[in-house]
C-alpha cells in the first residue's frame, strides 16, 4: 500500500494495464485456462472461478491507438469479411490467426463468454471465433429493452442462463463453483463501480477537474478488473485526486482553461485519438462526459442472480430504448453543464449510431445544447477524416461561443 | 376450373402488388391487417387475435424520409420499411411486430415509433440463446406478452380464435409449401425463378388459409402435367432474401433454375420442422428455438454451411447462389465460413452483394457468365 500511495492513479492505470496482460501470457504458459468476454460481462462468474480474462474491445483499441490496425484490417479482409464489419471484430478474428502486435499480446482463448447486451454484432463475432478456434462459447444473452422498463420474463431468462453458465463453467474448469466467493466478488464489483461513478461524476464540476479523454485510460480497467480490489482502490484514488484538484480549483489542463464543456457519445477515434484529443483542446473544449461510463455501473443486491441479471441488461445504454437514450443524454447534460455534444456516427457500430439523429433532435430541443455529428471508426483509421471533424468541431465552438454569448447578453 | 397458368399468374400478380393484395384481403376476411417485419415473428398470435398477418419486405429503393433517422450505411430493406412508413403507406395496419434479431432490427423498432406515429409498434423478443429451457419459458411468456398487446388493439371487425386453430392453419400452409418445395425440382421449365419466387412471396399478402387454397390447387394441376426435363444449371438459394426482378430474370436467360431455397424472405422458416409433443404453445415457441441456418440468430457451430451442402444434394443442385444483402452484419459474418463449407465439398458458390431492389442486372450478367464458364465449362 506504501508503494502505491506513491503512485498516481494515472502510473497505476498504466502499471496495472501492463501486468494485466504479461500476468496472462504468463498464465497461459502455465496451463491455467484463459477466456476472452465481451466488455460489459457478468465477469463475477470468472472472477469467482479464478479465470484469466481478456477482453478483445480493450485490445483492439489499444491496437487502434498504437496505429497498428491496419495489418489486422487487411488480413480479415483476406479472410472474406467485409469492411462494413465492426472494425473491432475485423481487428480481433484477425489477431486471433496472426497472434502478434505491436500494441500488447493476449494469449489465445480457452472458451469465450459472450454478452450481448453492447450489440447483436459480438454473438456473430464470437460464434465466427468459438469455431475458427474450436472452443466452447458460453452466451448470456441480454434481450433488447424496446420498452421503457427490463420485462420480468427477460429478467427470468438471463436469470436462467447465469445458473446455466456456472453449470458450464463447472464443466470447462472441472470444479465446483463457490456461492460464498460469489458474494465477495460481487460485492466488490459493486464497490469498485461505486468509486468509478463517483470519481467519474466529479467532472461535473466546474471546472471540471478531469481532463476528459482521460477517461478512456481509466475506462480499460473498469472492463478487465471490476471484480478487483485492486481496481475499488484504484478508482477510490482516482476520485481522492479529483476531488482534491476541485478543492484547488484546478481545471483540466496546465496550461489553458476549459471554455467549453462538451459530451462525447460513442466510441473514441482511437487511432485518431491524439488528434481529435488537441482539435477539442486548442479550442477549449473539454470533454467532461460521455455516454460510456454509466454502463460499467452495473450495480445489484450482494447475492441477487436475478438483480445481477437485470442490471446486465438495464445499465447497458445501447441495450435500451430510444426514451432511455433521449433521458440518460438529457440528464448528463443537465448534471455536468454541457456547452455541447459531439456526436461520433461510428462506422462499425450501427446500434450506437442508428438512433443518434433522433437523439440529437430531442434533446437539442429540451436542453438547447450546440451539437455537432462526424463521421469516424473506432478502429478503421480509413474512415476518419481529419479535415471533416476539424471543420465540424470548429462550427461546434462557434455555436457554444453564440450560446454563451446569448446567455451573458441576458444577464 | 381455373388452368395452372390462371393459377400462376393469379398468385404473381398478388404478388406484385402488395397493397392492393392486402386490401383486398381484408376486404374478403374482413379482418384489419398487422404488419410483420423480418425477420421471424410468431405470425400465429396475430391470426389467432383475428388480424390479418402480412409481411413488410421493404419495396422502394429511394430514400428520403428515412435518412431523418438512419444513416445510408443501413440495410435496404428496414430503410424501405421506415420510408414506406413514413410515406404513409402503412396507415391501414393496426399495428406492426418488430422483432431485434439483429441491431439495425433494434433501431428502427425504436425510430419507427416517433416516426410512424400513427402505427402501434410490438416489439418482439426471440431468445438467441436457445438451446437451454430458460429460453423456451421465455418464449411462452414472450407470446403472452404479444398476444396482450394485439387484444388490446382489436377492433369489432377482428375475428379471434383459439390460437390452436391458428396454428392448424399455418401448418397446413407450411405442408402445403412443403409438397411446393418437393414438386418444382420436377418443373423447372414452368416453375422459373421468378415465378417460383412470386409464388412464395404472395403468401405474405394473404390470408394463410386462403393462400393454401390456391397453392394446392396449383399444385394439383402442376402434377397432372407430365414430369419436365431442365437444361441448365441447378442452384439453391441462401440469404435474406431475393426479391429482385431483373436478377431473377437473368437466371431465367442463362438457364439458371431455383431448385430450393434456405432464404429468410422464402422457405428457410417455413422448412423448420414442427415437433408434435407438448401444448400449442410449446410447439410454436420450438418452431423458433429449432430454426437453424438463419445468419441472425445465434447458431452455435455454424451449420449453415453443411445444410447447404445436404440440401444442394438432397436437390440435386450444382451450385448454391449467396444473396448477400449490402449492410447486413449477421450475412458478412456467415459468410466465409459459407465460402469455406462449400469450397470444400466441392459445391460451386457465387456470392453477389446488393440492395434489396435491383434495378438493373448489367453487370450481373458477365460475372454469372464467366462464373458458369469456370464451374461448367462446356
Amino acid at each position: 500500500m506504501n508503494e502505491q500511495s506513491k503512485r498516481s492513479s494515472k502510473q497505476w492505470v498504466n502499471d496495472m494495464l501492463r501486468e494485466h496482460y504479461r500476468h496472462a501470457r504468463q498464465a497461459k504458459e502455465d496451463g491455467q485456462l484463459v477466456c476472452w468476454s465481451t466488455s460489459i460481462a457478468p465477469q463475477e462468474l470468472l472472477t469467482t472461478m479464478g479465470i484469466i480474462t481478456m477482453y478483445p474491445e480493450n485490445h483492439a483499441a489499444a491496437i487502434g491507438a498504437r496505429k497498428d490496425t491496419e495489418q489486422f484490417i487487411h488480413h480479415t479482409e483476406q479472410m472474406g469479411y467485409s469492411s462494413d464489419l465492426c472494425s473491432y471484430a475485423r481487428v480481433n478474428l484477425a489477431y486471433a490467426e496472426l497472434q502478434h502486435s505491436e500494441a500488447e499480446n493476449m494469449p489465445l482463448p480457452d472458451f469465450l463468454l459472450c454478452t450481448s447486451n453492447i450489440c447483436h454484432t459480438v454473438i456473430k463475432w464470437y460464434e465466427n471465433l468459438a469455431k475458427e478456434l474450436n472452443i466452447p462459447l458460453i452466451l448470456f444473452d441480454t434481450p433488447f429493452n424496446h420498452t421503457d422498463e427490463v420485462q420480468e420474463h427477460n429478467v427470468k431468462y438471463m436469470e436462467g442462463q447465469l445458473y446455466h453458465i456456472i453449470d458450464q463453467l463447472e464443466e470447462i474448469t472441472g470444479k465446483k463453483f463457490d456461492y460464498d466467493k460469489l458474494r465477495e466478488v460481487m460485492a466488490i464489483s459493486n464497490e469498485t463501480c461505486s468509486w468509478w461513478k463517483k470519481a467519474t461524476e466529479l467532472a461535473a464540476a466546474k471546472p471540471s477537474p478531469l481532463d476528459g479523454f482521460e477517461l478512456f485510460n481509466y475506462l480499460a480497467i473498469i472492463v478487465f478488473a471490476r471484480g478487483t480490489e485492486e481496481a475499488r482502490d484504484l478508482f477510490h484514488l482516482w476520485h481522492d485526486e479529483l476531488a482534491e484538484k476541485i478543492r484547488l480549483g484546478q481545471g483540466p489542463w496546465k496550461e489553458g482553461e476549459e471554455q467549453y464543456r462538451v459530451l462525447w457519445d460513442g466510441i473514441a477515434c482511437w487511432p485518431y485519438l491524439r488528434y481529435t484529443y488537441k482539435t477539442l483542446k486548442n479550442l477549449g473544449i473539454n470533454v467532461v462526459t460521455s455516454t460510456y461510463p454509466k454502463s460499467w455501473t452495473v450495480s445489484y443486491e450482494t447475492g441477487d442472480i436475478a438483480g445481477m441479471a437485470r442490471a446486465y441488461s438495464a445499465n447497458v445504454y445501447p441495450n435500451r430504448n430510444l426514451n432511455y437514450d433521449v433521458d440518460n443524454m438529457v440528464t448528463l447534460t443537465k448534471k455536468f453543464g454541457l456547452d455541447g455534444i459531439v456526436f461520433h456516427s461510428n462506422r462499425s457500430c450501427k446500434l450506437m449510431d442508428f438512433r443518434q439523429y433522433e437523439v440529437q433532435r430531442r434533446v437539442m430541443e429540451e436542453c438547447g445544447v450546440a451539437s455537432v455529428m462526424f463521421d469516424g471508426d473506432q478502429t478503421d483509421p480509413r474512415l476518419f477524416s481529419e479535415a471533416q471533424y476539424e471543420t465540424r468541431i470548429q462550427a461546434l465552438a462557434e455555436m457554444m461561443e453564440a450560446n454563451q454569448r446569448k446567455r451573458r447578453n441576458a444577464q | 376450373m381455373k388452368t395452372l397458368q390462371a393459377c400462376i399468374d393469379s398468385l404473381c400478380e398478388q404478388a406484385q402488388h402488395p397493397a392492393r393484395t392486402i386490401q383486398a384481403a381484408c376486404q374478403t376476411t374482413g379482418k384489419p391487417a398487422v404488419g410483420c417485419f423480418p425477420l421471424f415473428v410468431p405470425e400465429e398470435l396475430v391470426y389467432a387475435a383475428g388480424f390479418l398477418p402480412v409481411g413488410l419486405w421493404g419495396g422502394v429503393s429511394a430514400f428520403q424520409k428515412a435518412d431523418q433517422y438512419i444513416q445510408s450505411f443501413a440495410c435496404s430493406i428496414l430503410r424501405a420499411n421506415l420510408e414506406l412508413g413514413m410515406s404513409g403507406a402503412y396507415n391501414a395496419l393496426k399495428a406492426v411486430l418488430i422483432p431485434s434479431q439483429c441491431d439495425t432490427l433494434k433501431c428502427v423498432c425504436e425510430n419507427f415509433k416517433p416516426a410512424v406515429s400513427q402505427v402501434p409498434v410490438i416489439g418482439v423478443t426471440i431468445p438467441n440463446n436457445r438451446g437451454i429451457q430458460a429460453a423456451h419459458q421465455q418464449l411462452l411468456d414472450e407470446f403472452d406478452y404479444i398476444t396482450e398487446q394485439l387484444t388490446a388493439l382489436q377492433t369489432p371487425d377482428c375475428q379471434p380464435m383459439s390460437l390452436e386453430e391458428a396454428f392448424a392453419v399455418y401448418e397446413d400452409y407450411r405442408s402445403v409449401m412443403a409438397q411446393f418445395r418437393d414438386t418444382v425440382p420436377d418443373y423447372l421449365n414452368t416453375i422459373t425463378p421468378a415465378i417460383r419466387h412470386n409464388l412464395i412471396k404472395a403468401a405474405w399478402f394473404m390470408d394463410k388459409k386462403d393462400y393454401t387454397v390456391q397453392m394446392r390447387e396449383l399444385l394439383d394441376l402442376l402434377t397432372q402435367q407430365p414430369k419436365e426435363r431442365f437444361q441448365g444449371t441447378k442452384c439453391i438459394l441462401t440469404g435474406i432474401m431475393l426479391d429482385a426482378a431483373p436478377v431473377l430474370d437473368l437466371l431465367q436467360e442463362l438457364h439458371i433454375a431455383v431448385v430450393d431455397d434456405m432464404l429468410c424472405h422464402e422457405s428457410l422458416f417455413p422448412r423448420t420442422p414442427t415437433r408434435q409433443e407438448g401444448s400449442v404453445s410449446s410447439r410454436l415457441a420450438y418452431r423458433f428455438l429449432d430454426l437453424k441456418g438463419a445468419s441472425p440468430l445465434y447458431d452455435p457451430g455454424k451449420p449453415r454451411g453443411q445444410m447447404l451442402i445436404d440440401l444442394a444434394k438432397a436437390r440435386g443442385a450444382d451450385m448454391v447462389f449467396f444473396t448477400l444483402m449490402k449492410f447486413c452484419d449477421p450475412e458478412a459474418f456467415d459468410h466465409p465460413f459459407v465460402k469455406a463449407d462449400l469450397k470444400a465439398a466441392g459445391v460451386p458458390l457465387l456470392s453477389v452483394e446488393h440492395d434489396q431492389l435491383v434495378e438493373s442486372a448489367g453487370q450481373l450478367r458477365t460475372r454469372i457468365q464467366g462464373f458458369l464458364e469456370i464451374n461448367f465449362p462446356g
